[in-house]
């Protein structure tokens, strides 16, 4: 293997690889990425397994090749060279020379024949989808996932195709987050439903951050696949069955508070200060054109706030985890919150009147 | 007690007392600040016993209506007023068990305990007049050579910072015993004192102090304290009481091999090699051959990596070793263009020189390869 390239051309896409790498994995061969040479293009592999990215650069090529190095060490060397440095690889025996300037080193090396690979299976014809809507899709909802629970389909997000509608669903039992896009309609086969790993919908997501205006979904069996510009990430998907997130969603909600979101939000955060800290519960009580938010811990410490919103039913008292409310304030994007619930022990619906895709459920909290 | 204020006079001398507080401590009322109002103003205070910081907002930036003490959890008080609005106003209030603060619609109460068992430093009379020092002098000083101090060394003046005066001259100077920082700052006069070493944490917290201040700094000594008047703020450190190790010695006298260099070239040239390091020893060597420097380094993975340099080296050939990231970060803390570099032989430590700061000089033990 030996190829030429400049230090800008190949560092974003080294680092964007490096990133699904593990800090410690079992396998040494995992801390390595792939480097594959065929004529002008030089495909860059990094994986732990679960998602594997492929990052594909154009290079100057002298003698095609394949081989591994360990993706830290590659990354750091080639950040600390010059901006615009002019850079070559090539491999001497059982070492990858990385050349530039009066810079030289030798980085070790293990078989390409040992590298990790996604089964190949046969995915589903790709669909085009603005990068900026999938990653709204991803970004409104992917707060709600679970993190290391035993009921493991829910480590991950749902996402579904209903009537040319694309559909995230995350949930980790007490709170629920839901959210839909348009999608190409017309098409063959549908995406069906898929649970996506949690690791993989935050690689998904840093990726969309630095997208070009369109990317491409595909699925298989087992696989999702993504396409942006010159990377393609494929992430496993979670075999399991995902809990019917319908049933989670009241209907029968009667008492709606319209309140401003970064009031309601301020709100939350100061008094959320003496909430109890390990339950973390706040109380709500709904007055008429008044919403009180009160806290209080096992030190006899509390903390109340009152705001204006929009209400005239009759009083209730409802109490919810206050994190669950933050996090959901956290990703409203208007300027206005609707909640709506039914009664002290039911759970709250959460909708932004102004963009009516997502919504969110909260489950009350006994005080 | 009871006193009104805006948001904006309180939240930065409250953020610089917190800091002072540890995360976790053994004592309750180490989580606290002690609020002070008096008719000359507030006063907060935080400790760790270690080091204390009271910040002082004067009686004409806020409503008194009643003067009083307390004691009140540090963060929480912090973490409220930083979610209160830009320009909110706050009253603050509190009785013998409680403290209750209120901003327009929001009011909350938190725990208290007394002012009086508040562990105040026990500060002994001080007798000295004390020294001036510019601000941003003694913060360059401190930021020249704090990164030398050792950390958690049974030696435990080490893990410290010796504040040295001569006639009209403070000079700091930080070692671990295997690198040494030395800065120099001159002074308006000309104080008779010891040679006290001021811990680590109150180095750290102290160049965090400095950072905002302006004019200059009043430092004064007892024989277990340093008291510094930054501004409105009093900061208290305890000393570490020990004997500081004649350093001079340390210094290499008369090196007669040197080279100057671009400092930029020789420290990416050493970041970049530093990659192929041995993760444990972080060895590197230098071989110097006439107008040339080769920076090598490799690990037990059989990974190496070699980069040349120019430098106006002139005598004869010599190969020496170091840890190569105690050259990094005294290469990061110069200011100059030039660093002069000069060393005698591979026994022997190595003195670097900022072509910007005469005073500085840093001083690196070599290693066996």
């Amino acid at each position: 293997m030996k190829f030429s390239v400049t230090r800008d051309s190949i560092l974003k896409p080294l680092q964007q690889v490096g990133g699904v790498v593990e800090r410690r994995q079992t396998l040494p061969i995992l801390s390595n990425v792939l480097l594959v040479l065929e004529g002008s293009k030089l495909a860059i592999t990094g994986t732990d397994l679960e998602v594997e990215m492929v990052a594909n650069v154009n290079v100057a090529t002298d003698l095609p090749g394949t081989l591994t190095v360990p993706a830290r060490k590659l990354v750091d060397i080639i950040r600390e060279l010059p901006e615009q440095a002019e850079i070559d690889f090539t491999q001497k025996g059982e070492r990858l020379e990385i050349r530039s300037g009066r810079f030289k080193s030798n980085l070790s090396t293990l078989p390409s024949t040992d590298f990790p690979a996604v089964e190949a299976d046969t995915m589903s014809a790709p669909i085009s989808v603005g990068a900026e809507t999938l990653k709204s899709l991803l970004d409104l909802t992917s707060f709600a996932m679970a993190q290391q629970d035993v009921r493991y389909f829910l480590n991950g997000m749902l996402l579904e195709e209903v009537e040319g509608q694309l559909r995230s669903v995350a949930t980790d039992g007490h709170r629920l987050a839901m959210n839909q896009i348009a999608i190409e309609p017309n098409r063959a086969d549908g995406l069906g439903q898929v649970i996506v790993p949690r690791k993989g919908v935050l690689e998904i997501q840093r990726l969309l951050a630095d997208s070009p205006e369109v990317v491409e979904l595909s699925v298989s069996a087992s696989h999702l696949c993504l396409t942006s510009g010159p990377f393609v990430l494929t992430t496993k998907l979670v075999d399991g069955r995902f809990p019917d997130y319908q049933r989670v969603i009241p209907k029968d909600g009667d008492k709606v508070i319209l309140a401003d979101k970064l009031d309601f939000k301020r709100a939350l955060n100061r008094t959320a200060i003496l909430s109890n800290e390990k339950f973390r519960g706040v109380r709500i009580q709904f007055k008429s054109g008044l919403l009180e938010i009160s806290t209080n811990n096992p030190e006899q410490e509390d903390a109340e706030e009152s705001l204006p919103v929009d209400y005239s039913g009759p009083e209730l008292e409802i109490g919810f985890n206050v994190g669950y409310l933050q996090d959901v304030l956290n990703v409203v994007r208007g300027s206005q919150v609707k909640l709506t619930v039914n009664d002290s022990n039911s759970s709250a619906l959460i909708e932004d009147p102004e963009a009516d895709q997502a919504l969110y459920v909260i489950m009350p909290m006994k005080l | 007690m009871k006193f009104e204020l805006a948001k904006s006079t309180f939240i930065e001398p409250l953020q610089r007392v917190v800091n002072i507080i540890e995360k976790r401590q053994t004592l309750p009322i180490l989580s606290h600040v002690l609020i002070q109002c008096s008719e000359s103003g507030l006063v907060c205070v935080g400790t760790d016993q270690e080091i204390e910081l009271s910040a002082r907002i004067s009686a004409d930036q806020l409503n008194i209506s009643r003067v009083g003490a307390v004691t009140v959890p540090g963060r929480k008080l912090l973490d409220i007023v930083r979610h209160l609005p830009q320009e909110a106003r706050i009253t603050c209030e509190a009785d013998s068990d409680r403290f209750i603060l209120r901003s327009q619609r929001f009011e909350s109460q938190l725990a208290t305990l007394p002012a009086n068992e508040f562990p105040w430093i026990d500060l002994a009379v001080i007798a000295e007049e004390g020294v001036k020092v510019s601000s941003a002098g003694l913060k360059n000083l401190l930021s020249r050579t704090m990164f030398a101090m050792a950390q958690q060394d049974v030696r435990y003046f080490f893990n410290g910072m010796l504040f040295e005066f001569e006639s009209k001259l403070l000079r700091c100077v930080a070692t671990n015993g295997q690198r040494l920082a030395i800065a120099e700052q001159a002074l308006n006069e000309e104080p008779g004192l010891s040679r006290p070493i001021l811990p680590r944490k109150g180095v750290v917290e102290l160049a965090r102090l400095l950072d905002g201040a302006g004019d200059d700094v009043l430092l004064q000594f007892t024989p277990q304290h340093v008291q510094v008047e930054i501004g409105a703020d009093r900061f208290v450190s305890k000393l570490i009481d020990a004997e500081y190790p004649d350093y001079s010695k340390a210094i290499p006298q008369g090196g007669d091999r040197f080279f100057s260099c671009s400092r930029s070239a020789l420290k990416d040239a050493l970041v970049r090699t530093a990659v192929l390091s041995n993760e444990v020893y972080k060895n590197v060597r230098l071989s110097l051959s006439s107008g040339q420097l080769e920076i090598f380094t490799n690990n037990p993975q059989q990974e190496q990596a070699i980069e040349q340099i120019t430098v106006d080296y002139a005598s004869e050939p010599l190969e020496i070793g170091f840890n190569i990231h105690f050259l990094i970060e005294a290469l990061s803390v110069m200011s100059g263009d030039e660093v002069r570099v000069e060393l005698s032989s591979p026994s022997s430590p190595c003195l670097l020189r900022d072509s910007e700061d005469s005073t500085a000089q840093y001083v690196i033990s070599p290693m066996v390869l």
